[in-house]
């Protein structure tokens, strides 16, 4: 029984997770002056999910929070409090806090029970400040940015006695009130007459029309505009604009055409009846996309107290401004709308979720297959093409279709980038405020799929590029202004494919890198360098440990850990980091990666009896020397020349030791390579073939091998192993000052 | 090929009769006779050629492949200096499962599985084996034979194998 629940736990872990990561981004995309009704439902959703999955496995902390936050959320999205700044910090807050309880839960760390109550209380507390203060407290010019709308209800009673129908309504009202802010705008002077009430909401009139249903006599219900219904208030009588049928209310706005200046429609006057907000300020307005009008809501006057002004406002200078803002913002409610809706609709139907293990099990499997297609190919090979054409047909296709079979099982582990991207917005946020900068980040390419296992491991050495973007590239807002650039500084996100490598950058528009201070921390640190040093290798003195020329240790970073774990992490994926940098201008540091760690088109080759892979990827050539190529430093035979290029040789079996090889460099074959930008030729004995070999990895059972980066089964069920040509570049290298 | 998995459904069978007793599988290295708990052994294998690893100690074979899996391979005949460390179609390859890792040894002979009861493991001795004293849990006499149980999985796990990185070591 405890393992069925520990199932369901780990179940209910992933989709909060998913639910939390949702939520933060929807919150970062959230426009506070403007908030998208459809986002705020989806964050109200996400807060909903978590806590009732949270209540059902009895995770009361988490429940006690969630609660809370979709209390808020859910006045927000009514529409009866306005967004503010610092509720989004509340619930970003928040959103943290659950992250912690559930990581908790999982067996981390247990979080500060005290924080619980914090948060609760700030939730709380937000959740009471009434919307005026808040428009306020924001000391902003536009009206609070709630989105609600004012309907009115009118609808008479059966006959009966005055007070009992008092009541009855009272009941009414209260029962509205639960969901949304309801109250009585005119009672009858009979029982018999009709009762006038109000209430903001969103919702559709035959909801409304359900629960008046209850009390009311159902004939008398007129709910939205006409209700201004009955004779008894004659001024409504003489407007014509008052009249619009709730058809022709929901279709205003999608008819009404974009930016246009015209005279407002009359329809458009009738709106304006409800429209309280003091008709002298033009005024930014929000409408919904099923908003039954925009009646701005402030909270002062009743509804029909603006009601005499009604045929002034159709020629008011600022109405016709409220009137054409609406289509404008609900365009782009709607385009919003529809680029989120289908990445939704399709990603939620046709995928399932699945165990790593298994999948890592499948690829396995498909490896152990492809070894064993080259096995029987390898044995069918000496068989007569003739004699057995047919198997070799048969082979053929075998092969063809593991081929196949492989590329669509290495797929399924490749993830786009845009999971690691999306983490970003909020640490940009959250650094940028704590440092004063204001920053501006933009992403590119987030659907450049890689590897999974490339995906987590890239994500820290990625968020410490950034980081360091921000806090050392990025100037502070005055000194930009400064120097004439924008206060705003950029950073830049950007993935794509180039070859067999996805390649990262993070750019910013900062400062740029200092080569004189880099240079001077360098010496002083006891560095060997020089003026004559290129710039990129001065820019690669920052990976080195213990380098920081932040002039002042921040919290975020300056204090030179870091940079060079995030090369060494890079490194360890078989990638690597490159910057360019100029000053005053930027910064741009590239990450290249190999797509897959699991996969590699090899050039298999022979020294000694022992077999080798060469990743085709850094191969430039192959060639066979003569003796006059080849030149000696002191005595040595350290280069040749191809093509009145000098390149070091790297002699495979000098470095491996391998007993039997050819030592003569005219007798044997020269690979010419190429890593991190350095040429060599590795002596070997033969080329034996090209293969595609799955990568297994050393380490796994034994250990790292200076070299070697890994090994791989061939056809005849051998291990060869893979040559690491970067460290074996940097050997050749490294050899040859000391030779000269 | 003796798999472990029968050998532990025996274990079970034979244990219970109070005092803990375990299975051990011995095997001899020159003149001494070493027992390692068999739950620590995957299975028993010929001795194949394997790939050699390039600036590898002398005892460090190099790799094979076990169905798909880079398996290490030492020599401990070589790593204790005993034994003749020659290759022949009897020579057998102890392929051993420590927790997370499948490290191969070759030893001079596998001799039998045996139950030792956990209280007849007298605590060992200083005294001068080929195994570091840090290794051995203790000494067992067994009929007329005296043997030497090691803690295998500490003895390839420790950085004097060298075959785990040292990070990690």
């Amino acid at each position: 029984m405890s393992v069925d629940l520990s199932q369901f736990y780990q179940i209910f872990f992933e989709e909060a997770q998913e639910h939390l990561a949702g939520m933060e981004a929807l919150l970062l995309d959230l426009d506070i002056e403007d908030p998208d009704p459809e986002q705020l439902n989806a964050i109200f959703r996400a807060a909903h999910s978590i806590k009732g999955s949270a209540g059902t496995f009895g995770f009361t902390d988490l429940a006690e929070v969630t609660h809370v936050l979709e209390n808020l959320l859910d006045r927000i999205r009514k529409g009866e409090l306005a967004l503010r700044a610092a509720m989004i910090d509340a619930f970003l807050d928040a959103g943290d806090l659950l992250k912690d309880l559930l990581a908790a839960h999982r067996g981390g760390e247990a979080a500060d029970p005290a924080r619980v109550g914090n948060t609760c209380t700030r939730l709380a507390a937000l959740a009471d400040d009434a919307p005026r203060d808040s428009a306020a407290e924001n000391g902003e010019p536009t009206p609070d940015a709630t989105v609600s709308t004012n309907v009115a209800v009118s609808f008479a009673l059966d006959e009966g006695d005055a007070d009992a129908a008092a009541s009855a309504v009272r009941n009414l009202v209260d029962e509205i009130s639960t969901q949304w802010p309801a109250r009585v705008v005119a009672r009858p002077g009979d029982a018999s007459g009709a009762w006038r009430i109000e209430v903001s909401t969103e919702a559709d009139p035959a909801v409304l029309r359900g629960m008046v249903e209850f009390v009311a006599r159902s004939d008398s219900i007129r709910i939205g505009d006409d209700a201004t219904g009955d004779d008894s208030y004659g001024f409504f009588d003489d407007a014509p604009a008052a009249e619009p049928k709730n058809g022709d209310a929901w279709g205003l706005f999608d008819d009404a055409p974009t930016g246009s200046s015209t005279p407002v429609p009359a329809a458009d006057a009738a709106w304006g009846l409800f429209d309280d907000a003091p008709a002298g300020t033009p005024q930014p307005t929000v409408a919904t996309d099923d908003s039954h009008g925009f009646f701005v809501d402030l909270p002062t006057p009743p509804a029909n107290a603006a009601v005499a002004p009604a045929p002034t406002l159709a020629t008011d200078g600022p109405a016709p401004a409220l009137a054409v803002a609406p289509p404008a913002v609900e365009r782009r409610d709607r385009e919003r709308g529809d680029r989120r809706a289908a990445p939704r609709g399709g990603a939620t139907e046709s995928s399932i979720r699945v165990d790593i293990p298994k999948v890592d099990k499948l690829i396995n499997l498909v490896g152990e297959l492809v070894i064993t297609q080259a096995m029987l190919a390898q044995s069918a090979s000496v068989l007569d093409p003739v004699q057995f054409e047919r198997l070799h047909n048969g082979l053929a296709q075998l092969e063809r279709n593991t081929r196949d079979m492989q590329e669509s099982v290495m797929s399924i582990r490749m993830m786009p980038i845009s999971v690691v991207f999306s983490r970003f917005p909020r640490v940009v946020r959250d650094l940028a405020q704590k440092l004063n900068k204001q920053i501006e980040l933009k992403t590119i390419g987030e659907g450049t799929e890689l590897d999974k296992g490339l995906i987590e491991r890239i994500a820290d050495p990625l968020t410490h590029l950034v980081r360091n973007s921000l806090d050392h590239g990025i100037e502070m807002p005055d000194e930009r202004i400064a120097k004439g650039k924008s206060p705003v500084g950029n950073i830049t996100l950007k993935a794509y494919h180039q070859g067999g490598n996805i390649v990262i950058e993070v750019a910013d528009d900062g400062a740029g890198l200092d080569r004189p201070r880099i240079l001077s921390k360098a010496r002083e640190r006891g560095f060997n360098v020089n003026e004559q040093m290129s710039d990129g290798e001065v820019w690669q003195l920052i990976f080195e440990p213990g380098f920081s020329t932040a002039e002042q240790v921040t919290e975020v970073s300056g204090r030179g850990v870091g940079m060079d774990v995030v090369k060494r992490n890079i490194g360890a994926m078989g990638g690597r980091v490159d910057i360019e940098s100029m000053r005053g201008i930027g910064t741009r540091m590239t990450v290249r990666l190999p797509l897959t760690l699991a996969i590699l088109d090899g050039m298999s080759v022979a020294a000694g009896k022992e077999t080798y892979i060469i990743p085709l990827g850094y191969v430039v050539e192959s060639l066979q020397v003569e003796r006059n190529m080849v030149r000696g430093i002191a005595g040595v035979e350290r280069l040749i020349q191809v093509r009145g290029e000098f390149l070091p040789v790297v002699a495979l079996h000098e470095i491996f030791g391998i007993p039997g090889a050819e030592t003569r460099l005219e007798h044997g074959i020269m690979v010419v390579v190429e890593a991190d930008g350095i040429k060599a030729a590795l002596f070997i004995d033969a080329l034996l073939g090209q293969h595609q070999v799955v990568i297994k990895s050393l380490e796994t059972n034994y250990r790292k091998v200076a070299g070697v980066s890994g090994a791989t089964i061939m056809g005849d069920g051998h291990v060869a192993l893979i040559l690491d040509i970067a460290a074996l570049a940097q050997m050749a290298r490294a050899s040859l000052p000391a030779a000269a | 090929m003796m798999m472990a998995q029968e050998l532990a459904t025996t274990r079970k069978d034979m244990a219970g009769e109070g005092g803990q007793a375990d299975e051990y599988l011995t095997y001899t290295l020159g003149t001494e006779e070493y027992a390692i708990d068999i739950l620590k052994v995957q299975e028993i294998r010929g001795y194949e050629a394997p790939t050699t690893i390039a600036n590898a100690p002398p005892f460090l074979k190099g790799v094979i492949n076990l169905r798909g899996t880079i398996v290490p391979i030492v020599d401990l005949r070589i790593k204790f200096g005993v034994g003749t460390a020659e290759y022949t179609p009897f020579t057998v390859v102890i392929i051993l499962n420590l927790g997370t890792r499948v490290v191969g040894m070759v030893v001079d002979s596998v001799s039998d599985v045996t139950m030792l009861r956990q209280d007849n493991i007298r605590p060992a001795p200083e005294f001068s084996a080929s195994v570091d004293t840090r290794y051995i849990k203790g000494l067992c006499s067994l009929d007329e034979r005296m043997l030497i149980v090691v803690d295998i999985e500490r003895l390839m796990l420790s950085s004097e194998m060298a075959l785990v990185d040292e990070t990690l070591a």
